[in-house]
């Protein structure tokens, strides 16, 4: 029995104006009743490209269409995509429109915009960025990073859109904000003429990003009569599940079709979820639904398994007076294990734990592991302990290097060899690296083969090399690798498709033999063929990514071939190198590591939870940043400096809203691992690990020895 | 709500993937498998066309949208000139019921089959599909009657194309599909009718049920279905094995070895007189 049960009762296919909205907590079934909505507008025979479906992020669009896959209803081909695809949609469908408003500069029209993602527009910035940089001689005293500072620019940007407001208001807000001493002040000038560079030079050239595509969605599409007629006629129905409450966009786009659109159904949450929170914006978003008051439909809490958990951990952090404990009497298991002295100690723990579930039969796909920050030390030690049982670790954070991948390097490698003119020999260390894996040498004899084969910058012929004897068994290998080499040299395949040769031809054949033929059956328990499928989707992903930049130079008319070296440049150190390439889909068979705020924003529910570093203070983040500040750019911004008292109520915001999004994704267990003392020897001191103790305290646990259960 | 068995969603990609090889289809649509190749014989060049493909349809949906794309068509030659000719057509008038880009599936058995319409167009109780040809060749007719796009358009409009049609059902002799050629401004037309319609629905089980039978077995030949008319991008998957083959060493060519070769392996280290105080 859910809590949303019966909610649809008596509805029939036509809802008058204004939107009806769903309300409930995260886990409460406001998905399910938009979904039932759904089926029933089907049933009724409503055609599907009449019925407009926004959710909050890809995961929800792969589900949504699952399910529907699963009515396996005749004629079903739902329109489902989140409100920025939605957008991007209507501007690639009504592009002449855009094209002929005027609110681009005067160059000859293209027939269809070119659509990036944040690193490629941290690349056409810092191009902006290199011209405006002597300018401003108190950039190098900023103590954070330039590729750093892209992002800081790129995020106030798209704030202030977000928010409905000009891109000029940047500059004013933020000094309005801050003490306006003489470094201050460079740091905001700095970032509005950043912005205002690259808006413009991605305008001329027609690329754009998020940001961009709801500015002109808005300028263009949203203040023109004709688009908005057709809008109305086309759209019957609209269904809004996690409704984005601080986007002034999305708020009218929702209105205007409501007036002619036969029903809208709109799922938030009362309390204001995690969205609300980043938008930075809790007065305005308010304010925006405020129209939908009279219309609530609410959802019985009783549905969430760890709802008590989660509103106590939520009211502990906001220093809500009223936190009390009220068991739901849900059959999900909050363990505490004893808190260890060292750090180490505490992973030790913690892999066991991860052994024991999966020995019980729990799908790996359904254990995640939530830290505060991935840290390398957490991440070697967790890859090593789970990869001694086979158990691959996926991890969805920002620490997730590209060129940490080996097959990435070698790969890297082979093509900077075969592409002498740029002259960018690899390093010994990656020919050597390269030698090892694809001649399948020890690794005390490829430094001795690379010592013989690599010079100046190339590969020499192997009758040149005194070949060593003992591995005259790998110089038939090494023939087939130089052959390669030098036929690539003569080839004028762009970096893309020769990374692809490079893995096809070179790559994949010596180093991933045992793959095929049978990894089309039974590979989901296979959990080496998981580990090769994600060096694999790795590989894809850096090939894609390498596509993608040669065509982003192409838009930018930097010629067809692009700039390789740059692209290879920036994946070893740049806009790229920090970032992981995080394939999409999921992988078969993979433990998930995440940082909390990534999973209490993309994470889907799992049955366990691992919660580890509860000890540490990290969990409480300063949004306060050298260059932007998030909050005063949102639209309702009105306490004029933002002072440290505003930051100390943001992180304990934040962090209430975060554990809560958290603990109400866990089905079944939540297990908690601390340490008294962090990895540099400190004692921790966070008082996150206090409050689950009040709780399990509260709810009178009963000791087992090995940890505390808590029925929540 | 969600169940354990999901419908398999094909569209006339698929089921020619399908024919053309049962692991290439299962690489694509049962265990879909990420596996970088080089694709076709020169990747630059269909690149280009692809683009350029994509390009013309979304001109030419804006056009349908009511929109005046003849502006933006002007960027390329190629699309010009293929934009002219979609204008010059007899299908590109806008006037009465016309669909663009509309997406509609249907069920067969447990197979949902999918079909995307460039334009569906209706003259009085006809009903015309239109598909933008953007190929340099002109197939031969008849073989282009077989291919499953041809078959299934039709098919999935005869049975769910109601909605179109004020809720009555389309007769499968109302509907006839075009290919039209722009680069030729030539059009190829196939008229449905009800033995044509079972015909597709007999196909489509028999596929189906030959996929519960497959093992997903490769059933394509090296150097015919692998290769032609473009190399499969699984094609250094499938055939690992036998590239494999082809560097290994066999047992009897290594070469016996003793313990000086092994030596003559480690490096060379210089050590430091002067013991280093801690």
């Amino acid at each position: 029995m859910s809590g949303a049960d019966g909610v649809l009762d008596g509805w029939s296919t036509d809802l008058s104006h204004p939107p009806r909205v769903l309300n409930g907590p995260p886990g409460s079934g406001k998905t399910g009743v938009l979904l039932m909505r759904f089926r029933q507008l089907l049933q009724s025979g409503e055609f599907p490209t009449g019925v407009v479906v926004w959710v909050s992020n890809q995961q929800a669009v792969q589900h949504w269409q699952q399910v529907i896959r699963d009515w396996n209803h005749r004629g079903v081909n739902a329109t489902v995509m989140t409100f920025r695809s939605w957008v991007r949609q209507e501007l690639m469908q009504n592009w002449a429109l855009v094209e002929s408003s005027g609110v681009l500069p005067g160059k000859p029209p293209q027939a269809r915009p070119f659509f990036i993602g944040l690193m490629a527009a941290q690349h056409i910035l810092s191009d902006c960025c290199a011209e405006i940089d002597p300018k401003h001689d108190v950039l190098a005293e900023s103590f954070t990073a330039p590729a750093m500072r892209r992002v800081q620019v790129l995020d106030a940007y798209a704030r202030v859109i977000e928010h409905g407001l000009p891109y000029d208001t940047v500059l004013p807000r933020l000094n309005a904000c801050h003490d306006a001493g003489p470094q201050s002040q460079a740091f905001h000038v700095y970032i509005a003429e950043a912005i205002a560079a690259y808006r413009s030079r991605c305008m001329t050239y027609r690329v754009l990003d998020h940001a961009l595509q709801l500015e002109l969605f808005t300028l263009a599409l949203l203040n023109h009569r004709g688009y908005l007629q057709r809008l109305a006629a086309h759209t019957q129905h609209v269904l809004v599940d996690d409704f984005e409450e601080c986007c002034p966009v999305a708020l009218r786009v929702i209105d205007h079709v409501s007036k002619k659109a036969r029903s809208v159904l709109v799922a938030c949450n009362p309390l204001g979820g995690l969205r609300e929170y980043l938008g930075g914006d809790p007065v305005g978003a308010r304010a925006l639904s405020q129209g939908f008051e009279e219309r609530y439909l609410m959802i019985s809490e009783a549905a969430l398994p760890a709802a008590s958990l989660a509103d106590y951990l939520y009211a502990r952090a906001v220093d809500e007076a009223a936190a009390s404990v009220n068991p739901s009497g849900k059959r999900s298991i909050l363990s505490l294990h004893p808190s260890c002295v060292l750090r180490v100690q505490m992973f030790d723990v913690l892999i066991a734990r991860v052994r024991a579930l999966v020995a019980q039969g729990v799908p790996s796909q359904q254990i995640v592991v939530i830290a505060p920050m991935v840290d390398p030390l957490l991440l070697w030690h967790l890859r090593e302990g789970l990869a001694q049982d086979g158990l691959p670790l996926r991890v969805l954070t920002g620490t997730n290097r590209v060129v940490d991948h080996r097959p990435v390097r070698v790969l890297t490698t082979l093509v900077r060899l075969a592409r002498p003119q740029w002259q960018m020999p690899p390093p010994e260390a990656d020919v050597t690296e390269m030698l090892e894996t694809l001649l399948n040498l020890h690794p005390l004899e490829s430094p001795h083969v690379q010592r013989g084969v690599y010079q100046d910058g190339q590969l020499n012929v192997a009758d040149t090399v005194n070949w060593p004897r003992l591995l005259e068994n790998r110089r038939a290998s090494y023939d087939g690798l130089y052959g390669w080499v030098k036929q690539m040299c003569e080839s004028e395949a762009p970096l893309d498709v020769l990374l692809e040769q490079a893995f096809a031809q070179v790559y994949a054949p010596r180093c991933l033999l045992g793959l095929a033929p049978d990894g089309v059956k039974g590979e989901a328990g296979s959990l080496k063929s998981t580990d090769v499928a994600m060096d694999v989707l790795q590989i894809d992903q850096l090939i894609q990514n390498a596509r993608t930049h040669r065509h982003l130079m192409a838009a930018l008319g930097e010629g067809s071939a692009g700039d390789p070296k740059r692209f290879l440049r920036s994946i070893y150190a740049g806009e790229l190198a920090e970032r992981p390439l995080i394939p999409r889909g999921s992988l078969p068979a993979a433990v998930t590591l995440y940082t909390a705020a990534k999973y209490a924003e993309e994470g889907a529910p799992v049955a366990h939870q691992l919660w580890v570093d509860v000890a540490s203070p990290l969990w409480w983040k300063s949004d306060i940043r050298e260059f932007i500040n998030p909050r005063v750019l949102s639209r309702n911004w009105d306490e004029g400096m933002y002072t440290e008292d505003h930051d100390q109520r943001d992180q304990a915001l934040k962090l209430g809203r975060t554990l809560r999004a958290i603990v109400s994704k866990c089905r079944v267990g939540l297990d908690v691992f601390a340490s008294d003392h962090g990895s540099d020897g400190a004692e921790l001191s966070g008082e996150l690990l206090g409050w689950f103790a009040e709780f399990a305290h509260a709810t009178r646990a009963i000791a087992n020895g090995t940890a505390t259960e808590v029925s929540l | 709500m969600t169940g354990e068995s999901h419908a398999l969603v094909l569209s006339a990609t698929g089921l020619r993937a399908w024919d053309r090889c049962e692991r290439l289809f299962a690489f694509t649509y049962i265990h879909p498998m990420p596996w970088p190749g080089p694709q076709g014989t020169d990747p630059q060049l269909s690149e280009r066309r692809t683009s350029l493909g994509t390009q013309l349809h979304h001109l030419i949906h804006q056009h349908a949208l009511g929109l005046d794309p003849r502006s933006l068509a002007r960027t390329d030659p190629d699309l010009r000139r293929w934009f002219e000719r979609y204008r010059a057509s007899a299908y590109a008038a806008l006037d009465g019921p016309v669909h663009s880009e509309l997406h509609l599936s249907a069920s067969v058995g447990d197979m949902v089959v999918r079909a995307t319409f460039d334009r569906v167009i209706q003259r009085g109780s006809e009903f015309v599909i239109v598909d933008w040809k953007t190929s340099e060749r002109l197939p031969d007719a008849r073989v282009l009657a077989d291919d499953w796009q041809a078959l299934l358009y039709p098919f999935v409009l005869a049975e769910v194309g109601s909605a179109l049609n004020g809720g009555v059902a389309i007769a499968p002799e109302a509907i006839k599909m075009v290919f039209y050629y722009v680069e030729h401004g030539q059009e190829v037309v196939i008229q449905h009718d009800s033995e044509r319609h079972e015909g597709v629905r007999s196909n489509l089980l028999r596929v189906m049920a030959s996929m519960a039978r497959s093992g997903y077995e490769p059933t394509g030949k090296q150097g015919q279905r692998c290769l032609k008319p473009a190399p499969c991008r699984f094609y250094s998957l499938c055939h690992l094995a036998d590239m494999r083959i082809e560097e290994q060493v066999a047992d009897d060519d290594v070469p016996e070895v003793g313990p000086d070769d092994y030596l003559a392996l480690l490096p060379e280290y210089e050590f430091d007189d002067e013991p280093v105080s801690l």
